[in-house]
Formats: C-alpha cells, structure tokens, sequence
C-alpha cells in the first residue's frame, strides 16, 4: 500500500512541481506582491491593502470592466450565433461544405498575432483595403481604429472572426450527434424549418451552448493580443481592457502592487466562471 | 521484476528532467568579457548600428583583447525600458543599453547606473569636456539646486525635432518656411488642399506627443516643473496653448493628426509627407536620411517655429551602463562606449542616420563640415541646440510623460476634453505624483 502510494508521487512528482513553480508560485507572489509597492527596482515597500483600497475605490477601474464586459459579451454572442449559423448552413453538404468548413476553421489555427497584424493592415483608415473599397463607392471612409466609438467594436469584430470557426465545429459535432430520425418526425408532423429549430434541434444543443458560453466568456475577459497589436489600448484608453489594463500597469507604468491587487480582484469574476463550467462539464447546466 | 526495474528507470527519469529545467539558469560563464548590449532599433538604423558593432568586436579580435559586444534587439524604447526593469528585478539585466533621457533621472535614483565618472578617467579615458554640452548628460537637465550628479549616461543617438518641408510644393506657392506660430497657421492654411469634405493635402502632419508638446511648452515661454521639481506647472498657460495650436490647427483642417499610439503614429506622419499628403510634418531629425532618401521631391529642414521663444527639446537617448554587471562585461562595455563616441564613429552614425553627433571635435572635424555644406538639412538640428530646452532632473520624469501628459493628449484629440479640462487635471495628477501620493 505505502510503496503503492509512494510510485504513485513518484509519477505524480514532475507535474507537480511544474505545477509548483509555474502556478502556485507565480499566484502566491502576485498575492504578496498586491499589498506592496514596487516600480521592478528597488526593494517592494509593504502597504498593506492600499492597493486594493485604491482600486475599489477609485475610478480606474471601472470603466475598464464596462470594456472588458462589452468585449466579451459582443464576442461571445457574436461568435456563438455565427457559429450556429454557420454550422446549420454548412451541416451535411458533402465535399464543398467540407472545404468550406476548413476554410472558417483555419482562422481558429492562426496566432492572434497574426490575424491581428493581418486586420491591422485591413482596417486602416487611410490605405486599408476596407476604407478603400468604402471610399470608391462614395461612402464615407471610417477609422476603425482610430475612432473611439468604433475602436471597440472593431476588435470585437477581428475577435469573432478569429473564434468563430472554433464554435462552428463545436455546434456541427453537436448536429451530428442528433439522431435524424428526431428530424423526420417532425419534418412528418408537418414542422417548419423554423419549428423544428426552435423546439427540437435547440433544445438539444444546449449542452454545447452553455459551455460555449463560459468557455468563451472566461477565454475573452482574458483577452490581450488583439488589444496588445492593434491598438495598444488607444484611442484614449478606447480599447483598454483587464488584462492589457494590468500589463500597462505593470510594464508601461511599473506599478507592479495595483497590477497585482488587479490580478487578484480578477480571480473572482474568473473563479466563478471555472465553477460554472465545471458544472457544464459535469453536464448539470447553466441554461 | 525486470518490469518494476523500467516503471523505476522512467521514474527517475523524469525527475531527472525537472531538475535540469530548475537548475537551468542564467549565463553560466558570468566573468566572460562578453557584454550584452540591448539596443532599440529597426530598419535602418539597425544595419547601421549592428554594422558598427560587427566592427568593434573586429577590432578588438585582431588587438587580442577578450572583449566583444553582442547587440539585441529589445523593441521600441518603451518596450526595452520594460524589459529592462524586468531584467533588473530578476538580476539578468545587461551590462549595456541605452535608454531616453526622460528616463535617466529615475533609473540613476533608483542607484542601478554605473557612475561613469571612474571609466571616463581610467585607462581607457574619455574626454568629457569635448562632448557636445547641450547633449551631454550636464546640458540636458536641470537638477534641483544645481548640484551636479555622478555621471550615468553618455549621449549616444541624440536628436531634436526639426520641421521638414516639401520643397516643391513651398516652391510652387512661393512660401518659405514657417518661423512662427502665426506664420506655420498661416502657411498649413494656405497649402492645404481640399476636394469637397476630403483632404487631398493637409498643411501639416505632426504625432500629438509629449516631444511636440514640450517643444511647443518651451515655446511658448513655459516650464514643466517648477525649479524645486516639487509642483507641476504646466496645467495651464503656456501648457494650454502649446496644446492649443495642434488642437485648433486640427479643427481647422490644416493639420493631420495621425492615429495610433506611439511610434505607429509617427510611422504614418512620416508616410503621410513622403507620400505627399502633407506639405510639412514636424519629426525628429533621426529620420532625415530615411525621409531624404524615400521621399521623390526635394526635402527642406527647418527649425521649429517660435512663440514668445525658439525652443526645441533634445531627445533620443543615453548609453547607459547597468551596475548589477559582472567588471569584466562593464570595462567591455565602456570601452564600446567609448569607441562609439569617438569622432570618427559619431560622426559616422550622424552621416548614416540624422542623429546629432555628440563630439565637438567630429562637429568641427573635416567629414561633417563637408556634410553640412553638401546637405545643409543636416545642420538644422545642431543649430537649434543654442535654444534647446532641458528636462528637469527628477525620478518622477518619465510617469509624468508616460502616465500623465500623454494620455491627457490622447484625451484631447479623442474631444473627451479640452485642452484647460485635460492639463489642469494632468498637472493635479502630477502634483500628487511629486508630493509622494501616488500609487
């Protein structure tokens, strides 16, 4: 039994400590280094909750969560819906479809950096394509990304563009797995297209839309290239997200204890979204 | 048995390889003369820079010296500056890099620059005195009670922004170049070109940044800091109207502000005047062999435009040595250092880049005075260090540039406030900021 047990560590030993110095190392650190104060030079001054303090009280970062809220609930919805669509659409349509369905999945496999660079370059105000093509049929030519009022939305765009092949998959595997009989009796029964989505295929999705739905949620609160390449968090803190907000902290301004405390603050919103998915997974639903 | 024996076998294994990834560390041979040498340029300016490197680690190869120089690539300044701190707080930092000036009084504070002092009267002696003042680390801030501090930084690629005009088109209208405010509102009128609500031709593309706007600050008779560098002064007055002339110039369609952060917006300032869409852009004087050779027109250089005073500012940046080095990669590095601010190198550099060179004596030497003559653009920044504004000596400099004054800029040209709004509560920031209250 002890020599059982004893193996048993032996194999569990190198993923655990991995597992030490890569998670629960870097975490414990970020909790102490929350109630300090340190610029990266120098010795960390400890200030208790000040940080914290700071933060809830005062008006940084609010306007940062109503971003990071509005990013994530525009991509989550958005990829989501796309993917249904796209999925229903391209759901048994033989080789083209197949082709089809490659080509949506592709943007899933390319880095953020990459796509992010690549609609950098798309939607330039002054010689992106986009703003080309608007400006040769007279309409008025809009900077994507140097708009305030649009800056926003264009990631959240470039976002779903980038995860929606990801939900496509996910919703066709879920299609698949419906048995066609279910269609043909309704089909029988004299259903619409409409009726049978809304009162067969629906209701059987929804396993795979409530874990789209946290695992998409939890995926874009920790959103950070798009912001990272594209805009840099302008214009005027326009696009400035959680996790950019903490990286500009923490390495634009030095800031290292409210970057910290942030980061804290953050594992809640987090912890409770990795609950929930872990119902999900559990398959008790959230819906 | 022989079974259990592999199990065990892969067991230990495996812990075997944790324990290299956890005592992988850091360069081994830490007394080796090799100095890393973090730099932050792109493109051009990297060929040129790497091209020198490449020819001190020859030269000191065939004089049988242990010294060699590994240059890196860090990203943009801002960028290395983090790395840098980073490296710093978990003791890698390199031996050498060079970093802005508004960054060297918190770095030199915080006590991890190397006194240059020893190195520059040692062995391999660098004669200060000869040392252009208004780009040496003396003539580039204003210390609080005029104590000089221990020498950190020796100015390597130094600049001031200068006006770059597009010859042709000043020809055609028969314009010179603007040499005051009301005279650059005046001509960016007159030479911007408009078809029905689109620009064809904006009259001037400048980045709205803290460089400009402390130039403009200085012009118009202003100051950052008061002389005891414990309140902000810039949070109105000569702040707002600095602020002002780029605002309303904008509003009025003669100016393009270019969007993006940083240097992305300057990028496209640059292109937008090579490409002829802007009549006049106001840039550092580093990129006047870049826009010289790129551009498909004759380029003219001028100094900027005056208010109640000629100002510009000096930028670009300081060699700097890191303390935490091991002596042999410091002695390798100043003497890089050293070899770099030579005459010959410097003035080689300015050639090749636009940057200033920082000796008297390549100043005066025989290749630059054939330069000016042959290309006077590149005399224009060097003649504009008899007006050029310093930096006060303070730790809290560069969070007033990168936290405060900047994004009160970007507030404004995102018409979230007015330029009274933004500086007013820039400079309560800043105040809070000096007296010690910030985070």
């Amino acid at each position: 039994m002890l020599r059982t047990r004893a193996r048993a560590l032996g194999y569990l030993l190198p993923s655990l400590a991995i597992f030490a110095v890569f998670f629960v190392y870097p975490i414990l650190s970020c909790l102490w280094l929350s109630l300090h104060r340190w610029d990266l030079l120098g010795e960390p001054q400890w200030v208790g909750a000040h940080n914290y303090q700071r933060l809830l009280s005062g008006d940084a970062l609010g306007p940062v969560l109503v971003r990071t809220l509005l990013y994530a609930a525009g991509t989550v919805a958005g990829s989501m819906a796309g993917g249904l669509l796209l999925a229903l659409a391209v759901h048994r349509t033989g080789r083209i479809g197949g082709a089809i369905r490659s080509a949506i999945f592709a943007s899933y496999v390319v880095s953020w950096v990459g796509v992010s660079l690549l609609w950098s370059y798309l939607l330039d105000g002054q010689v992106g394509p986009i703003s080309g093509a608007l400006r040769s049929v007279g309409l008025p030519a809009l900077d994507w990304l140097g708009d305030p009022d649009l800056a926003l939305g264009s990631l959240v765009l470039v976002s779903i563009w980038k995860i929606v092949g990801y939900d496509m998959v996910l919703y066709l595997a879920a299609l698949e797995d419906i048995a066609p009989e279910l269609r043909e009796a309704a089909a029988l029964d004299g259903a619409s297209a409409w009726q049978t989505f809304r009162h067969v295929l629906w209701p059987l999705l929804r396993p795979t839309t409530a874990f789209l739905l946290v695992t998409g949620t939890i995926m874009s609160f920790q959103g950070f290239d798009v912001v990272r390449v594209m805009t840099g968090g302008g214009p005027a803190n326009a696009t400035q997200i959680y996790v950019h907000w903490v990286y500009e902290q923490a390495f634009a301004y030095f800031r290292i204890g409210p970057a910290s405390a942030a980061v804290v603050l953050f594992l809640v919103p987090l912890g409770i979204l990795t609950w929930l998915g872990r119902r999900v997974g559990r398959g008790e639903g959230v819906l | 048995m022989p079974r259990r024996g592999i199990e065990r076998g892969r067991v230990v294994l495996r812990l075997g390889t944790v324990l290299v990834l956890l005592g992988c560390s850091g360069p081994s041979d830490s007394q080796s003369a090799q100095a890393s040498f973090w730099y932050s340029y792109g493109g051009r300016n990297r060929e040129v820079l790497e091209d020198l490197v490449g020819r001190f680690n020859a030269r000191e190869e065939k004089a049988g010296r242990p010294g060699r120089i590994k240059g890196t690539f860090q990203g943009d300044y801002f960028e290395a500056l983090a790395k840098l701190r980073a490296a710093l707080a978990s003791k890698h930092a390199p031996a050498l890099t060079h970093v802005v000036a508004e960054a060297v009084p918190n770095l030199a504070e915080a006590g991890v620059l190397e006194d240059l002092g020893p190195h520059a009267r040692g062995a391999d002696r660098l004669d200060l005195a000869d040392l252009v003042p208004a780009l040496s680390q003396e003539g580039t801030f204003d210390v609080p009670g005029g104590r000089p501090k221990p020498l950190v930084a020796i100015p390597f690629n130094r600049s001031t922004p200068i006006l770059y005009f597009n010859r042709r088109i000043f020809d055609e209208a028969s314009l010179q170049p603007p040499a005051t405010w009301t005279e650059l509102r005046a001509v960016a009128r007159a030479l911007t070109k408009k078809e029905g609500d689109r620009t064809e031709r904006w009259g001037l593309a400048c980045p709205l940044s803290w460089w400009f706007w402390y130039a403009a600050l200085h012009q118009a008779g202003g100051r950052l800091l008061s002389p005891d560098g414990r309140r902000a002064l810039f949070g109105s007055g000569p702040g707002v109207d600095a602020l002002r002339l780029f605002m309303d110039m904008t509003a009025e369609g003669s100016m393009r502000l270019p969007p993006g952060r940083d240097y992305s917006a300057w990028e496209t300032a640059h292109a937008d005047f090579v490409g002829g869409r802007a009549a006049m852009v106001i840039t550092s004087t580093a990129f006047l062999a870049y826009i010289t050779d790129t551009a498909r027109f004759d380029v003219g250089a001028a100094a900027l435009p005056g208010h109640t005073h000629r100002a510009v500012p000096t930028g670009g940046t300081f060699f700097v040595l890191l303390k935490s080095a091991p002596t042999a990669q410091k002695r390798t590095a100043w003497s890089f250092v050293r070899w770099m601010s030579e005459p010959a190198q410097t003035a080689e550099w300015s050639r090749r880049t636009g940057y200033l060179p920082v000796r008297t004596s390549a100043v005066e030497g025989a290749a630059m005075q054939a330069l000016y003559r042959d290309r006077p653009n590149f005399r224009v920044a060097l003649d504009q260090l008899q007006v050029a504004a310093r930096f006060p000596w303070n730790p809290q400099l560069l969070a007033i540039e990168r936290e405060i004054v900047q994004p009160a800029l970007e507030r404004v040209a995102a018409g979230q406030a007015t330029p009274e709004e933004a500086l007013a509560a820039a400079a309560r920031e800043a105040d809070a900021l000096l007296a010690g209250e910030g985070d």
